[in-house]
């Protein structure tokens, strides 16, 4: 089912969702603004149904994306079941199958609507089913605020307060709309169911994120020293990984003579950027089991880093040691 | 209301589709730009095809050179006399 490690995948998934839960939000408002009777002026009721209608399967388009995109992305390899049985996920299984109950109740509430066009069930039924939307927009939302993985992004959470105030502030009008005196429960409505989403994704539901070049970091070091000798030039070099907070993969090359070292080259890949860093060994241990030296990446702040590597004499073959990353 | 001429229900119809498509595009931008933010706020991938580390182009062709000199350049041979099998 994985077909790609492709980032494009990856990205369709995520801006996919971000699609569904924008017109969700949108067809919900049009939804409640026509049960308020208060529908667009001057068009008949029958065109603001098309629309609203024709926004449902907007959504189930972008659903269907997301839900495509996710399959077959390998970066995190959902299987069948995890995409279609809710909680089973072991990817936040609790946030992960809300998402999941909103598109299967979405489908769900799609077939009712083909149901009462046909007149196979009665008008009051769908009416009070239709009610099981504000479930899938629930869902849809804490979906969005516990394992989107963009939730704690500005944008992302700006977009989020909007369609919440949309919703809420909507929703509480069509309640409280025949009381003149509740007129400031609408808006505060909104605020607080506003103020609760931006809160839990930018607090306790903050995601962890993973150093991107990280120019302060201390791994374990793997790897193996590589010896190609000639007449009069020799290649030292040291090829690894490092892993822990900051995965990097790391190559030192000195150019020996008879006369001592001549040239010297430093390597670092970070990941998963691919971004490399490159510079110089500046020193080398005593006992031969370490070195120090500096490497600039570009575009990165602060550009340039020392660092430092050592390992333990060992019998076995490779290295096992320390590599650890300094701004300079 | 009521759609009591024929100009007011193309009108009108023509309001449905014009929202209709509004949503479509709203949708396919929505998508686009928030993929593109997902791109650029929190990466995840590789952006492009890892390469193994090297070393030095000028490091390889000094050590190779070095080695070619301590080489020694075989002797041309002559080629072996043909020979005839003989029964």
């Amino acid at each position: 089912m994985h077909l790609t490690s492709s980032p494009i995948a990856w990205y369709a998934a995520r801006g996919a969702g971000v699609a569904a839960y924008l017109l969700l939000s949108t067809v919900i408002v049009v939804g409640l603004l026509m049960a308020g009777r208060s529908s667009v002026p001057a068009q008949p009721r029958a065109s603001v149904v098309a629309v609203h209608r024709f926004g449902g399967l907007a959504i189930a388009a972008f659903i269907v994306l997301h839900v495509a995109t996710l399959g077959i992305d390998a970066w995190l390899p959902f299987s069948l079941t995890d995409l279609f049985v809710p909680f089973t996920n072991r990817v936040r299984p609790i946030w992960t199958g809300l998402g999941i109950v909103a598109a299967e109740l979405l489908l769900a509430l799609g077939i009712t609507n083909a149901l009462v066009r046909r007149r196979r069930i009665p008008y009051r039924v769908w009416r009070t089913l239709h009610y099981a939307n504000w479930a899938v927009w629930l869902s849809a939302t804490a979906h969005a605020v516990g394992v989107g993985t963009d939730r704690s992004s500005a944008w992302l959470t700006a977009l989020m307060a909007v369609c919440v105030i949309a919703v809420t502030g909507v929703a509480a009008w069509r309640v409280t709309r025949r009381r003149p005196a509740w007129r400031v429960v609408a808006p505060a409505t909104a605020v607080v169911a506003a103020a609760l989403v931006t809160g839990a994704a930018l607090g306790p539901l903050r995601p962890a994120q993973k150093p991107w070049n990280s120019a302060t970091f201390s791994d374990r070091l793997t790897g193996n020293i590589d010896r190609q000798t000639g007449a009069s030039r020799g290649l030292i070099s040291l090829h690894g990984d490092g892993t822990g907070g900051q995965r990097v993969f790391v190559r030192v090359d000195l150019l020996a003579t008879p006369d001592g070292i001549s040239n010297t080259s430093l390597q670092l890949e970070y990941l998963p950027s691919g971004d490399r860093c490159t510079g110089e060994v500046t020193g080398i241990s005593n006992d031969g089991r370490g070195f120090t030296g500096w490497c600039a990446l570009a575009g990165a702040t602060p550009a340039r880093r020392t660092i430092t590597g050592h390992w333990q004499a060992s019998d076995a073959p490779g290295l096992v040691g320390t590599i650890a990353s300094a701004p300079a | 209301m009521a759609l009591r001429s024929p100009a007011a229900r193309r009108r009108h119809s023509t309001w449905t589709r014009t929202a209709c498509a509004a949503i479509a595009v709203a949708g396919v931008t929505a998508f686009g730009v928030a993929a593109a933010l997902a791109r650029t706020t929190h990466p995840s991938h590789v952006k492009h095809r890892p390469a193994a580390l090297a070393a030095p182009p000028a490091f390889i062709k000094a050590v190779k050179d070095s080695q070619l000199d301590t080489q020694p350049v075989a002797v041309a041979q002559a080629p072996s006399q043909p020979s005839s099998a003989t029964s």
